[in-house]
């Protein structure tokens, strides 16, 4: 897949034509699409949330999903003892859904 | 009260302030501009490695992932791009879903842009042209850990100028100490002066003051010159009257006179005044010279002396004594103390059986002086009366009378007290009391 969409509808119709039950990873310009018009909450503030569980630790990767009609955030931290644990939020709700050393 | 070295500190500390805090943010925006410049040809390298990462495919135009940067790809990782071509807004993917605005002008923007969680963004703006299409592309980067490192030498600075100037104000504080000690030097030496043990400063080690030393001494020669000339001039004048006085009372003796007597008692009487005044006058110019620097009275130097002078004018096998700590000194003019002294011990001799003695203590509170003898003394109803000003006891007796009307001027320009009691010796026992303070 592109990093980079030139084309939010023409991706989002590939996807719903191709997997509509397959979970299905969102750009960045989607991101931004869904937390401006509110249907998730901003990355940024998902995260205070997840800090405040590890102070300290350091984003290194984030995944917006589409799981079954639902927005999902897997994000990677690095913690403040160095390990990288893998946490996956609700991106509406902020709900965390799992916390687990990566594997 | 006003302090040099409160003023000295004051005005230290304000500078030291001023100047410190002047360099240090001077330096830390300078260092900042230059750190900015720097990055910005870093910014530069970004924005032309991303314009050769633009290819045309059989899709369109699009950005090569390989060769792009991968923090350009790692949310908020602090590196952030905006590329405006043809009107086509493409986002990094690390910007996730921050917005940027896209600044207007080109080059290093002036303002740092808020970024994802809390970051603050150097950003960098350049216009291009690539297959034929219009390119605008945006770079930022996090300046935030710049930002910290700042506050961080903000605050070391911050205590280590503290310490500086904590450090430089004791080194002030003892360096003004240092420097008033010699004041403090002159000012002993003033007071010995005063208490007679000195004649003179001495010249201090500091140039500063030697200008004011030398003008203070060069004021106590004057003074004193200027009171021996005028003490000179009064014993003169006592000296150049005192023939024509005596000749004016011979004549006075003369039978002319007996046919006027109430006349020659007049003149007599005026003659007399004239004689009390002047010799008054001569022990006040005498006692001017309390002020006199160096005066003191050496008991031991002078008291022997003393009283061989007055062994040979009574010449009648009198036993003179006296008694003193050795070493005593009296913090009274000499020539004072001479002419008290020998008016008292001149009185005792005149009254005495065979005895006299003088006695000088240093007490706690005053220095005492006691002359006693083993004459007849004075009954306890008539001392009262010999205290009074210009009385004379013995008025038959010329000078006698005097003699203790000078002691109480002496006694009293001293601030001393004078006391007449019964003397163990049998006779009368004068007692003078000489306040320390007072001296």
């Amino acid at each position: 897949m592109s990093m980079f969409s030139r084309g939010l509808g023409l991706l989002l119709l590939c996807s719903l034509i191709s997997a509509p039950a397959l979970s299905r990873d969102l750009d960045q310009d989607e991101a931004l699409e869904l937390a401006r018009t509110g249907q998730i909450q901003p990355l940024d503030a998902l995260l205070q949330q997840a800090l405040g569980v590890y102070p300290g630790a350091t984003l290194l990767e984030a995944e917006l999903e589409l799981e079954h009609g639902r927005y999902c955030y897997e994000v990677e931290l690095l913690t403040a003892t160095g390990s990288v644990r893998e946490l996956e939020l609700d991106a509406q709700s902020g709900q965390l859904l799992k916390d687990e050393e990566d594997n | 009260m006003g302090s040099i070295q409160r003023r000295i500190g004051l005005a230290l500390l304000i500078s030291l302030l001023l100047a410190g805090g002047l360099l240090a943010q001077g330096s830390l925006w300078l260092f900042d501009r230059g750190l900015r410049n720097y990055l910005q040809s870093d910014l530069r390298d970004e924005a032309e490695s991303l314009l050769r990462a633009i290819v045309r495919k059989q899709s369109g135009v699009q950005l090569e992932a390989q060769t792009v940067d991968p923090s350009f790809h790692r949310p908020y990782s602090g590196r952030y791009f905006l590329i405006d071509i043809d009107g086509q807004l493409w986002r990094s993917r690390s910007l996730w879903d921050h917005e940027l605005g896209m600044p207007s002008s080109s080059g290093l923007q002036e303002q740092l842009q808020g970024g994802p969680q809390g970051q603050h963004l150097l950003v960098y703006c350049a216009p291009f042209k690539r297959q034929g299409l219009p390119v605008r592309i945006c770079v930022a980067q996090d300046y935030n850990p710049v930002l910290q490192a700042f506050t961080r030498m903000q605050q070391f600075a911050l205590g280590f100028g503290a310490g500086l100037l904590l450090l430089l104000l004791l080194a002030q504080r003892w360096a003004v100490r240092s420097a008033l000690r010699p004041l403090e030097q002159v000012r002993q030496q003033l007071q010995q002066l005063e208490q007679g043990r000195r004649s003179a400063l001495e010249l201090v080690t500091v140039s500063e003051l030697q200008p004011l030393v030398e003008q203070i001494n060069q004021l106590l020669r004057h003074t004193e010159s200027t009171l021996q000339r005028s003490r000179h001039a009064l014993g003169n004048l006592g000296h150049a009257l005192k023939t024509p006085l005596a000749v004016l009372f011979t004549l006075l003796q003369r039978d002319e006179f007996r046919a006027h007597e109430a006349l020659r008692q007049s003149l007599h009487e005026q003659l007399l005044q004239v004689r009390k005044r002047l010799e008054r006058e001569l022990g006040r110019a005498r006692l001017a010279g309390e002020v006199l620097p160096g005066a003191h009275f050496n008991c031991a130097e002078e008291v022997p002396a003393l009283l061989d002078t007055l062994r040979m004018i009574h010449s009648r096998g009198l036993q003179l004594e006296w008694q003193g700590e050795t070493g005593l000194r009296l913090p009274v003019d000499r020539e004072d103390t001479l002419e008290l002294l020998g008016n008292l011990l001149d009185n005792a001799c005149k009254w005495a059986a065979a005895r006299v003695q003088l006695t000088i203590q240093a007490q706690q509170q005053a220095y005492v002086l006691q002359v006693e003898d083993d004459g007849p003394g004075i009954e306890a109803s008539e001392r009262e009366q010999v205290l009074q000003r210009g009385s004379r006891l013995d008025e038959e007796v010329a000078g006698h009378g005097l003699g203790l009307a000078i002691v109480r001027d002496i006694v009293d320009s001293w601030g001393a007290r004078l006391t007449l009691t019964q003397s163990p010796l049998g006779g009368l026992c004068v007692r003078i009391e000489l306040p320390r303070k007072a001296a």
